[in-house]
């Protein structure tokens, strides 16, 4: 080959390689659909789908997030241990010899009867040994062995809906029920459950080192009080942890292009001078709202139209909420989230409301404004979701760790009980403030920028909840 | 295998590729040229009770949909140029463009539109002149936009303005509904009405919300077909073909 040719055919190859590049360029811009004067090298987004999985949240069961909001565990010496960060206790329903396998498997027993037995029975058998798991929300067992594709024994739809399940060892061959919808109590013997695992489960966890709980009666005396139930002494490690709710104006865009998907093109985007931005889809049917308190706001223009059960749309709901999670950021850390709550309206296509409240290290978090992450589904779709979801910061190196004694709830209590009358409008005995009590409990506050250790205190006749600071008894808000 | 001859090939194979695409890419962001049946539209405006002064716009602008902050200007700082601009020598307009011009806000989106002054003022106008300025993107008016530059005695004395500022455009076009579609999606709003149409035209609108909205400072405008009736009341009726 002369040098002619030999430079002849080096430039052919470059022209190749340039109009190969060239076609690759175009075809990305025809795919896309750009305009030539719109391109840009921060334009092109080179995304084939090959997402990294690491990055990828791991997707929830159902039974990672409907959890008993506590499991109570009794002596039967008059104490109990009293566990809000269900999770491990509850365990997996892949393992036979779990709490929830066998809470969850009684309906499926070949022998099964049924009775109903008093509000007095019920309370009685709990003052024994036993284990119970207590739902804030019903739990209508026939969905859920629907939801798992298993057949019910005949008979256990009396139980329609639990709010409460566990064992004693007074009925060790039975499960005990509760259902609050209906206010009725059930004993049902399985011939499957009963001592073997009683014995398991308390072989098994160690409760040497928890707090011992009572009934707030067992401190006021008989008659004074309600069978609330709060510690009488405990250590506590939990310290005030930064949470951050701001937002960060290219996280929003990543996050609003999740809803839209590819109808984003189309949407309108309002800013507003506090800061809220609206995402607005149609005139205005679809719109997700990010509002200056880091909190997201999506409402769904239209709703499906298929009836699902209480499971399957549980289903749906977290499967949303997994897609539409915010990426934390700077070593923080998202909270968990548990079903707290859940509302259904038989109308139409069935719409079902979940309200779930967040867990950091084990422990709730609280929001004063009501629930943090709210999900409805109607007919099939979801129609609604609310999330107020704070990046928490892991506590700092001079943060205590230690673990320090809290102020006791009884002398929280005794200490405000004069403002929490005032709150209830009465002038009342700490006593009679004792009896209107109708939980409390422990956890974090999230408020201006910070989650600090709480007292939650709740009471008939209070809409909203009342918080004391779990050391110095303080009030958060009140007078 | 003859080497020389298969790159030959490929040049040439890969040149009409990108032609290829390079055309499909343009026609598919061209304008649509409407082809209709002029007498069947005629017929069915008759049906809707729509008489036409003008004629129908047979294109259908492929468009970007736009995103803008509301330009927001101190009203001190209005005042105190006020001053500085000297008073009309070379007529009202040019007196307005300076003090736009002074203010940072003249570019090409602000274009002039009229002025009113001496009889054309309606009643009881507190100015001797207003010289109107309008919002133009990408070929295309945003309706409802405008900066009003008022003169009292010669001088400046007020600014009023609604004007999305700091456009962005969409990466990609948007196709839009035709104008004939247009106006008898108007036509069946109004059922019954008899409705004399004055003009039609392509513009960028900021649609109105169903909800409630605290101060905006930026919005989203999208394509629109703006509808004058013989009352001189626009309409506008949305023109994104989704």
């Amino acid at each position: 080959m002369d040098k002619r040719t030999s430079i002849k055919e080096t430039i052919k190859s470059i022209v190749i390689v340039v109009l190969t590049l060239s076609t690759i360029l175009l075809l990305y811009v025809f795919w896309k659909d750009l305009s030539f004067n719109q391109l840009s090298f921060s334009e092109i987004d080179l995304d084939f789908g090959f997402g990294d999985e690491e990055e990828m949240p791991a997707e929830r069961l159902v039974e990672d997030i409907a959890l008993p909001s506590a499991i109570i565990i009794g002596t039967g010496e008059g104490d109990y241990f009293v566990k809000t960060d269900t999770k491990e206790l509850y365990g997996s329903p892949e393992d036979p010899s779990s709490l929830v396998s066998v809470i969850c498997g009684f309906g499926k027993g070949e022998e099964l009867f049924i009775e109903e037995i008093s509000e007095e029975q019920y309370k009685e058998a709990y003052k024994y040994k036993s284990v119970r798991a207590v739902f804030n929300y019903l739990v209508p067992i026939l969905d859920y062995y629907k939801f798992k594709g298993e057949k019910a024994f005949s008979g256990v739809e009396d139980v329609s809906n639990l709010s409460e399940i566990g064992f004693s060892e007074v009925a060790k061959d039975s499960v005990l029920a509760y259902d609050a919808q209906q206010n009725r109590y059930f004993r049902i013997v399985t011939g499957e459950t009963g001592s073997d695992w009683m014995d398991t489960f308390f072989a098994a966890h160690d409760f040497s080192e928890e707090a011992s709980y009572y009934p707030l009666e067992a401190f006021l005396g008989e008659g004074n009080g309600t069978d609330v139930m709060v510690p009488m002494y405990m250590e506590s490690d939990m310290t005030v942890r930064e949470a951050s709710l701001g937002r960060d104006p290219a996280a929003d865009l990543i996050r609003a292009k999740a809803f839209f998907g590819k109808t984003f093109d189309f949407v309108r985007k309002i800013e507003e001078a506090g800061g809220k931005v609206i995402y607005m889809y149609g005139y205005g049917e679809t719109t997700l709202i990010l509002a200056e308190d880091g909190s997201i706001e999506y409402k769904a223009g239209e709703s499906g139209r298929q009836t699902l059960n209480y499971f399957e749309a549980l289903d749906t709901a977290i499967k949303f909420i997994d897609r539409h999670e915010p990426v934390p950021t700077g070593g923080a850390v998202l909270p968990g989230i548990r079903l707290e709550k859940s509302s259904i309206d038989d109308s139409g296509y069935k719409t079902y409301r979940f309200e779930f409240s967040q867990m950091v290290g084990g422990e709730e978090i609280f929001f004063k404004d009501g629930p943090s992450v709210v999900v409805e589904v109607s007919g099939g779709v979801v129609s609604y979701f609310y999330a107020k979801r704070p990046f928490v910061a892991e506590p700092s190196a001079d943060a205590k760790q230690a673990k320090e004694p809290v102020f006791a709830a009884i002398n929280t209590i005794a200490a405000n009980y004069e403002s929490i009358a005032q709150m209830l409008g009465e002038e009342l005995t700490m006593e009679e403030v004792a009896q209107r009590l109708t939980s409390v409990k422990y956890g974090y506050l999230c408020e201006e920028g910070a989650l600090s250790p709480v007292w939650e205190i709740k009471a008939a006749g209070l809409n909203e909840s009342l918080y004391f600071d779990l050391y110095t008894a303080k009030s958060y808000g009140l007078d | 295998m003859d080497w020389t001859k298969a790159k030959t090939i490929l040049i040439i194979a890969l040149l009409a590729t990108n032609v290829f695409l390079i055309y499909s890419h343009q026609t598919r962001h061209m304008d649509v040229h409407e082809t209709g049946n002029d007498e069947v539209v005629a017929q069915l405006m008759e049906q809707r009770n729509l008489e036409l002064t003008v004629e129908i716009p047979k294109v259908q602008p492929n468009v970007h949909i736009l995103h803008g902050e509301y330009l927001s200007v101190d009203r001190e700082e209005i005042k105190a140029l006020a001053f500085s601009v000297p008073r009309v020598e070379g007529g009202y307009e040019k007196a307005a463009e300076d003090f736009l011009e002074y203010l940072g806000i003249f570019d090409e989106a602000v274009v002039y539109d009229s002025t009113t002054s001496g009889t054309d003022r309606p009643e009881g106008a507190e100015y001797d002149a207003c010289v109107h300025f309008v919002n133009v993107v990408d070929g295309l008016q945003i309706a409802e936009n405008f900066i009003d530059v008022y003169f009292e005695e010669g001088q400046v004395s007020d600014m009023k303005y609604r004007f999305l500022d700091d456009v962005e455009l969409s990466p990609r076009r948007v196709e839009t509904i035709s104008a004939a579609v247009a106006v008898m999606s108007l036509g069946s709003e109004t059922p019954g009405e008899k409705l004399v149409i004055t003009g039609i035209r392509p513009v960028y609108r900021v649609p109105e919300a169903d909800i409630e909205l605290g101060e905006t400072v930026s919005d989203t405008a999208f394509p629109a077909w703006e509808i004058t009736l013989g009352s001189g009341e626009k309409k506008y009726v949305e023109a994104v073909q989704i």
